[in-house]
């Protein structure tokens, strides 16, 4: 009995003693705002090697100890000169609009002193241009160093002097300019030492910790599956304040949301990305309502692919000669008017309230309200009258008078167009979301019951996301999957990623819909050479963009998610915008976290 | 006994070459690639993606995808630069000879390097979860056959039948939010414990701020909750596996001998049943243990426990076939060493084994 009455002294001294250790409160000054924890899902980093880099996990660590040549103005979501953390000071196209000469600060240095000039970039862009390092940012020039076709348009990159780029494309194109940022500046002093023998180096030490950085925080000391700790770095010139407010800045990997929701109300993170099933909770709990709260659109939507091809029949966009392929149409929604009557059966009001608890807002184009081209008019009509009148239209007929037995096909498109044979057929088709979302699956039973009002046979399932989502969806082979695209920043309505016949290729392209209209390619091709980029100039090109795909429908785009981030009652200076949350993380004052 | 240790060696060897091939091609049947997983991205063109599927090698046949990691692939020539062209030999020497590849997630990062840096989390855990499940369930497991039919016999059984039905995340999710949130955070004050903090973590394995992982006896704090609810169901199943053991036993001819001897109850249900109700065990003991290396998803998932559970896991969702395969092997080896470790165990515990 003794000798347990010890052990379990023993046990209690090991959960007192840290117990009592803890964090007194913080004051505003060097250093003295506190500890920053945030929660990440995104798993560990690969790399920290920005030059390698390819996952999020990894760009959010570079985020903090890289400069980049643009940085985005975190209050209208643009590039913009002479920001915080990044090089430029001005830029300029020529008259061509090929070659952009960007200026740079003379004011920044890495922490070791050295000026960061244009010889920083300039390394990175060999590095990645050498063919030696697995870089998936090498596919922003036109060329490999050994001349291979790398199918960018950066031709070249020259460095006149220590504080000026000189890129040259091989086309004017509005989206190339943002390629340029997609090389990140290293510190060449000390990469060309550590890789004096060649480039392939950085392949053998992808988790190196850079000792030599530009950023709020420095100095990685990284734990496998469990945390990444930084330290403030007093040397950073463009601190808000003039200083780094927190001492450390430490990201926990925390695979569940709800787990770091409840971590975060429990007091042991700083910030929280509040997932959109709990945002109701602190709006309305009363022992949440203390925790400071920002609400904001999101940069992405979320939308129904509908193909428009047969799925028993998935052919590229393009033959060996670039010449369009014409493809056989998808049995039911190959027809617009049948995508049409399903954008009128659906109501996606009653789906943001009953599903997604108001968090989101409704959209019918590819652009979100956040948007400099943004057309707030378009908007789908719910209407499952004028449903089924369009479907009656398209030879779906209501064979026997009840609107909610499957329609069947008399004369519609595929049996025109096709095989008459199809006459008689069922208006069927499958719909998938990736399995794991709750908030998913109920919206696919909801599309599913609203669809069937009118006459469809629609069939959800919620599939697993690697061995069956993707590959029906990349192999062409779906009828409507559900999806959501996170847009970059800063957002382009540019769409040749997604409707280009180039990127319609069964098995990996990303116009998985194989949806193509020559008008809506030439205007988009308009938009990217326009002189200057001038975006009032491109908006009235994209008006009409938004205008050809809410009338031909390759997605039915459903909603922008409202999005909600959290802060620690008392956290200070903390000045969340709609383009960034964390901008100001170097003036933060943060409560002490509860840390047992 | 040597003979016996090195003849099952041999055997093995073939048994894990035949699990790497099935399990590489299975791997490899099993819908989804890579190359979509892994670049899932728009913005990437189709040349970029075509690109990484060279240099991944995941377009190759099925068996030369597997000679290549089997046996490396620097006996012929491959295409370096990924331009479709072979322009060089490998530099891969494959498993045979320790070379495990790199995992495609990770980019050149080694698999064992990576298994490596979660393994410690994995066993620290799960020695604990095995400390407190089996010598809790052993215990329970005797206490409820020695007082058979009475209240405590009674209770353990309703414990086994929640312990075994009460999935762990609904239960890891319920402990967390009660003991970090829902607990009054001032109940050991009166002794002098805590400051307004949870009384125990929520999650991880260490403090999460700079400093390192202190020694575990400054942690063990840590432990207490992905243990306990790891160590219910183990409690749940050994108990019963132990009670129905020891009635097993109490009906031997040796037990009433030993009562006919005239020993005092302790002695006869503890040096002479207990001793040979948990010979059993042994055979378990072995593929329990290697078993508990391979992490558990759902407790490191809630817990934030860093082991190799998750990686493993991840792994397989990304098919980052590398770390699959260096986790397929470390589990057969540890596998067959544990059923070896297993017979070894029984020949100790009983006399009248002998190989």
């Amino acid at each position: 009995m003794k000798r347990i009455l010890i052990f379990l002294s023993l046990l209690l001294l090991c959960v007192a003693a840290p117990l009592s250790a803890q964090d007194a409160d913080v004051a505003p000054g060097p250093g003295l705002g506190g500890i920053v924890i945030n929660s990440s899902t995104s798993g560990d980093p690969a790399t920290f090697n920005p030059l390698i880099s390819s996952d999020t996990a990894s760009s959010n660590v570079h985020s903090w100890l890289y400069p980049s040549i643009f940085t985005i103005n975190p209050h209208n979501g643009l590039e913009e000169p002479n920001l915080a953390g990044g090089m430029a000071s001005g830029w300029e196209y020529d008259e061509s609009g090929t070659v952009l000469t960007i200026h740079l600060r003379e004011d920044i240095a890495w922490n070791d002193g050295t000026p960061i000039t244009s010889a920083d970039y300039l390394w990175a862009v060999e590095a990645t241009r050498s063919g030696e390092i697995d870089s998936p940012r090498a596919g922003v020039f036109e060329t490999m160093a050994d001349g291979t076709p790398a199918g960018g348009k950066i031709v070249n990159v020259e460095a006149p002097d220590d504080y000026t780029v000189v890129v040259t494309f091989s086309e004017a194109d509005c989206i190339s300019f943002s390629d340029v940022n997609d090389i990140t500046p290293v510190p060449a002093h000390i990469f060309s030492e550590l890789y004096a023998d060649g480039y392939a180096g950085i392949m053998d030490e992808p988790r190196r910790i850079p000792t030599v950085t530009f950023g709020p925080f420095k100095d990685v000391e990284f734990a496998a599956g469990e945390r990444i700790s930084l330290l403030a770095d007093q040397s950073y010139p463009d601190s808000i304040l003039g200083f780094v407010s927190p001492s450390e800045h430490v990201t926990l990997q925390v695979a569940d949301e709800n787990v770091a929701t409840e971590r975060f109300i429990g007091g042991e993170f700083s910030i929280l990305a509040v997932p959109s099933t709990r945002q109701n909770e602190f709006r309305t709990q009363e022992e949440l309502l203390e925790f400071p709260r920002f609400e904001f659109t999101s940069n992405g939507f979320s939308f129904f692919g509908m193909n428009h091809a047969n799925p028993d029949n998935p052919q590229p966009g393009l033959d060996e000669d670039g010449n369009v392929i014409p493809q056989e149409p998808h049995p039911v929604l190959g027809d617009k008017l049948v995508r049409q009557a399903i954008s009128h059966a659906v109501d996606i009001d009653a789906l943001i309230e009953g599903i997604r608890d108001g968090n989101g807002v409704k959209v019918a184009t590819h652009t979100i309200p956040t948007s400099w081209v943004y057309n707030p008019g378009l908007q789908y009509v719910y209407d499952p009258a004028l449903a089924m009148e369009k479907l009656t239209k398209a030879g779906w007929i209501d064979h026997d008078e009840d609107p909610e037995t499957a329609r069947i096909c008399q004369d519609c498109l595929f049996a025109r167009e096709v095989d008459a044979d199809f006459n008689g057929s069922e208006l069927a088709l499958d719909l998938h979301v990736p399995t794991g979302s709750d908030t998913s699956e109920q919206m696919g039973l909801f599309f599913q019951a609203e669809m069937n009002k009118v006459g469809f046979n629609a069939n959800f399932e919620a599939i697993d996301w690697g061995s069956a989502f993707i590959p029906e969806l990349v192999g062409q082979t779906f009828d409507m999957n559900m999806l959501g695209w996170s847009l970059g920043l800063p957002v382009d309505p540019d769409i040749s990623a997604f409707y280009f016949p180039e990127v319609d290729v069964p098995g990996s392209g990303f116009n998985f819909v194989s949806y193509y209209n020559e008008e809506l390619i030439e205007l988009n091709n308009q938009g990217r050479v326009v002189p200057g980029c001038d975006t009032e100039a491109r908006a009235e090109i994209y008006e009409r963009v938004q205008e050809i795909l809410f009338e031909d429908m390759p997605y039915f785009y459903m909603y922008v998610s409202e999005s909600m981030t959290a802060v620690l009652p008392g956290t200070e200076n903390w000045n969340p915008t709609p383009y960034s949350r964390t901008y100001s993380t170097d003036a933060w004052v943060s409560p002490a976290i509860a840390m047992p | 006994m040597q003979k016996y240790i090195l003849r099952r060696i041999v055997q093995a060897l073939p048994t894990l070459l035949g699990i790497t091939f099935i399990v590489y091609f299975i791997m490899l049947l099993v819908p989804g690639d890579p190359v979509s997983l892994l670049a899932f991205d728009p913005t990437l063109r189709q040349d970029e993606r075509d690109r990484l599927a060279r240099q991944l090698g995941v377009n190759d046949p099925f068996i030369l995808q597997y000679l290549r990691w089997l046996i490396g692939d620097d006996w012929m020539m491959v295409d370096t630069n990924a331009d479709g062209e072979v322009d060089a030999w490998g530099d891969n020497y494959g498993i045979l000879r320790g070379d495990f590849g790199t995992s495609f997630k990770f980019r050149g990062s080694n698999p064992l390097t990576l298994i490596a840096e979660r393994l410690g989390a994995t066993i620290e855990l799960n020695i604990a979860v095995l400390l407190v499940g089996l010598t809790s369930g052993i215990t329970i497991g005797v206490l409820a056959a020695v007082s058979r039919g009475g209240w405590f016999d009674k209770s353990t059984r309703v414990l086994a039948v929640v312990g075994d039905s009460v999935p762990a995340f609904w239960l890891g999710l319920m402990v967390l939010v009660f003991f970090g949130i829902a607990l009054p955070r001032d109940i050991l004050e009166p002794m002098g414990i805590g400051n307004g903090s949870p009384l125990l973590p929520m999650g991880g394995r260490c403090p999460p701020v700079r400093g390192g992982c202190p020694p575990i006896f400054l942690r063990i704090h840590f432990l207490i909750l992905p243990t306990a609810v790891s160590a219910f169901g183990v409690i749940a199943v050994w108990s019963r596996y132990m009670r129905a053991s020891m009635l097993e036993t109490i009906n031997a001819d040796f037990m009433r001998t030993a009562r006919a001897k005239g020993l005092n109850h302790s002695q006869v249900w503890f040096r002479h049943g207990l001793r040979n109700a948990i010979l059993p065990f042994a055979v378990f003991l072995g593929p329990t243990f290697v078993g508990l290396l391979g992490g558990s998803v759902i407790i490191e998932r809630i817990f934030t426990w860093p082991g190799v559970g998750l990686l493993t896991f991840d792994a397989l969702v990304s098919r980052d076939y590398p770390m699959v395969m260096a986790n397929v092997m470390i589990a057969s080896v540890l596998t067959v060493l544990g059923y070896i470790l297993s017979d070894i165990l029984y020949a100790i515990f009983d006399p009248r084994v002998r190989f």
